[in-house]
């Protein structure tokens, strides 16, 4: 109604047909307006500070890319770039294959089994981080839960260090990870037709071949999709690491942070943010071009 | 591509889901050869004992047999059935020619033979010119092609087909039932295929299994079925069947005389003739009957015209007989009257003593 009554003040006497398509346009413009408000704040509290570090990077103290060539001869820049890639691509590989496990089990549950499943995969990410990071220092530190329950029963002799080293951060980063990597590929596995599983079987391949050469090769967008967020998501980690790794693991992320408030090195820390903003990008530049942005990301 | 060819036995197997039978007791023997086909509408149990053929599904009793050997407890893989899906369900991520060459790899077949095998189930398939092509490019028919190339390839014992043509749209399926027929012809192996089109189980298939709430209720050559169904269900399902509750009159050595809505007629039966005063019912195919005049003489049921509709070589008629309920009536356009097709028309329906058959209430 309103549609015709606002195109029609417009459009005069116009055809039916051209009117139409003219406020179907109107409308269109109606709905960019709403996004403006979002558009401005994200511009505003987002953008212009990230454009802020950028400028930082290659202008303090002066002009150029001084900082850069500073920051990859840095040994201690060195050092936690190598621990962060480390820790990143470690975390990513156990991350995805523990949630291909489980969204291979998800897709093949019947629909009760899927939702019960799904909560329990779903509940632990709603739960905030700090929250997660704790209760994991509660069971790993040195008289924690683990260690006095392997202790008591006469497993171990001395409590083994389960934390305030790489192990404890990877610990927490995959837990926290999993859900990011479980949803796209139970997206990219439910698409597979399982027919193709038992036409492959009808055709002489055992249960193995079949996984392997037909459900497997089909879902690798699903993997490098699960792969990339979990990448991305790794390699700006700060809250778990900073807690897990208790100061002697350090991260790129933390590394910033101290640099920013302990150290106050105002042009390292922009240089060493710029940086990881444009492998971040570049990464998902990459991927995209590779597999595509559809298969990438999931959408239906 | 010929080979040798093996005969199959399913004594009395049965599957039940909870209280549901699914396939209720189902014996039948295939010839080593033969074209079988699973015929019934959904829900009837032709596709649950396919796929217990087949493997995937386990029997919850009776035996399957290969030339005589139990294969009920083989998984999928060790059969060496070939198999082709609904939907075809060709892999995705392969080629046309990587597609038919699965079977071979994976028993592990030299590359030579792997070369030489596929280029001939291609070439019997008229494919070769698409070898490096993916599925999604394709047409559909194309794709059952290559679905057949891959089931055929391995030269398996047996070749399963799950309602093969039933995605593709009319023209392309009668063309693909001959094609299958003669692929059939050519390699020679025993053929079960499942379909719920009376048409295409027709055309086919050497034996037909007409299957209905789990259960066969009708197994024989394609003439068999069509010309003497055993039962209601099976004459209707292969084409409107028109059925009569006839009274008996009498009988002699060659069929027997009986007696619908006051006329006399007359049925040619070879077998045991049920006595007289029993009542039977008869089925009578739409294009055996005969439209007439309502005055022409002898026996005649007396029925006025509902509709008439031109479908281009015949002529579909709905006869309204009163408490006898409506006929079906075809005929051919050369001898259609144009005053007796009118609706309202009074018309006399009569039909051969031959062109009845009598069949089982079910």
């Amino acid at each position: 109604m309103t549609t015709s009554a606002l195109s029609s003040d417009i459009g005069g006497g116009a055809a039916g047909r051209g009117r139409n398509r003219f406020g179907e346009f109107r409308n269109t413009r109606v709905y960019w307006l709403f996004l403006v408000p979002g558009a401005l704040l994200l511009v505003l509290l987002y953008l212009l500070p990230v454009g802020q570090v950028l400028w930082l990077s290659v202008t303090e103290p002066k002009f150029g890319f001084d900082n850069y060539v500073q920051m990859v001869e840095n040994p201690a820049v060195q050092r936690v770039v190598w621990a962060t890639l480390r820790i990143c691509v470690t975390t990513t590989a156990i991350t995805v294959v523990l949630g291909y496990a489980v969204a291979y089990v998800l897709v093949h549950v019947n629909e009760h089994t899927r939702r019960l499943l799904m909560l329990a995969v779903l509940v632990p990410f709603w739960l905030s981080l700090l929250a997660r990071a704790f209760a994991w220092v509660t069971l790993l530190r040195g008289n924690g839960v683990v260690n006095t329950a392997l202790m008591n029963w006469g497993i171990i002799g001395q409590p083994l260090e389960l934390m305030r080293n790489e192990f404890g951060v990877m610990v927490g980063m995959i837990h926290y990870m999993l859900p990011y990597a479980i949803l796209p590929l139970l997206a990219n596995l439910d698409g597979i037709d399982r027919r193709l599983i038992s036409a492959a079987r009808g055709l002489g391949a055992s249960p193995t071949v079949a996984f392997l050469k037909i459900f497997l090769p089909l879902s690798v967008p699903g993997i490098a999709g699960a792969a990339t967020l979990v990448f991305v998501f790794a390699l700006g980690f700060y809250v778990t690491p900073a807690i897990l790794g208790g100061g002697k693991t350090l991260m790129l992320a933390e590394m910033i942070k101290v640099n920013i408030i302990d150290t106050v090195r105002w042009a390292l820390a922009a240089t060493l943010s710029s940086s990881l903003l444009i492998v971040i990008l570049l990464t998902l530049g990459i991927m995209t071009r590779l597999v595509g942005a559809k298969r990438l990301f999931g959408t239906p | 591509m010929q080979q040798v060819a093996h005969s199959l036995s399913i004594e009395a197997v049965t599957k039940t889901y909870g209280p549901v039978h699914a396939v209720d007791n189902v014996s039948l023997s295939v010839e080593a050869g033969q074209f079988l086909t699973l015929l019934g509408p959904s829900g009837s149990g032709k596709t649950t004992l396919l796929m217990m053929i087949a493997g995937f599904v386990e029997p919850t009793a009776g035996e399957i047999l290969l030339d005589r050997k139990s294969i009920t407890g083989l998984v999928p893989e060790k059969r060496n059935f070939g198999m082709v899906f609904q939907g075809y369900a060709l892999f995705p991520h392969m080629s046309v020619a990587d597609n038919v060459a699965f079977p071979l790899k994976v028993r592990k077949a030299s590359k030579a033979e792997i070369d030489e095998r596929v280029k001939t189930a291609l070439d019997l398939v008229q494919l070769s010119t698409l070898a490096d092509r993916l599925p999604k490019q394709l047409s559909g028919g194309q794709q059952q092609r290559v679905a057949l190339a891959r089931a055929l390839v391995f030269s398996p014992d047996l070749l399963l087909l799950d309602e093969p043509l039933s995605a593709l749209d009319k023209k392309l399926r009668a063309e693909l039932q001959s094609e299958l027929k003669e692929i059939h012809r050519r390699v020679g192996t025993t053929f079960v295929n499942v379909t719920h089109d009376q048409e295409e189980a027709l055309s086919m298939s050497d034996r037909i299994a007409v299957l209905r709430d789990g259960k066969v209720v009708q197994y024989g050559a394609p003439t068999d079925l069509y010309e003497r169904p055993a039962t209601r269900f099976v004459a209707d399902f292969f084409g409107a069947a028109n059925f009569l509750p006839a009274l008996i009159l009498d009988r002699d050595e060659s069929g027997f005389a009986y007696e619908v809505a006051g006329s006399r007629f007359e049925h040619r039966q070879a077998a045991a003739p049920p006595a007289a005063g029993q009542s039977v019912l008869l089925s009578v195919r739409p294009d055996k009957v005969r439209l007439q005049p309502a005055a022409t003489e002898g026996a005649k049921l007396l029925g006025t015209v509902r509709v008439a509709t031109y479908v281009g070589r015949q002529f579909h008629v709905v006869v309204d007989l009163g408490a006898l309920g409506r006929f079906n009536v075809t005929l051919p356009t050369a001898l259609a009257v144009g005053d007796l097709l009118e609706p309202g028309a009074e018309v006399a329906l009569t039909w051969e003593r031959d062109a009845t058959v009598m069949v089982e209430h079910d």
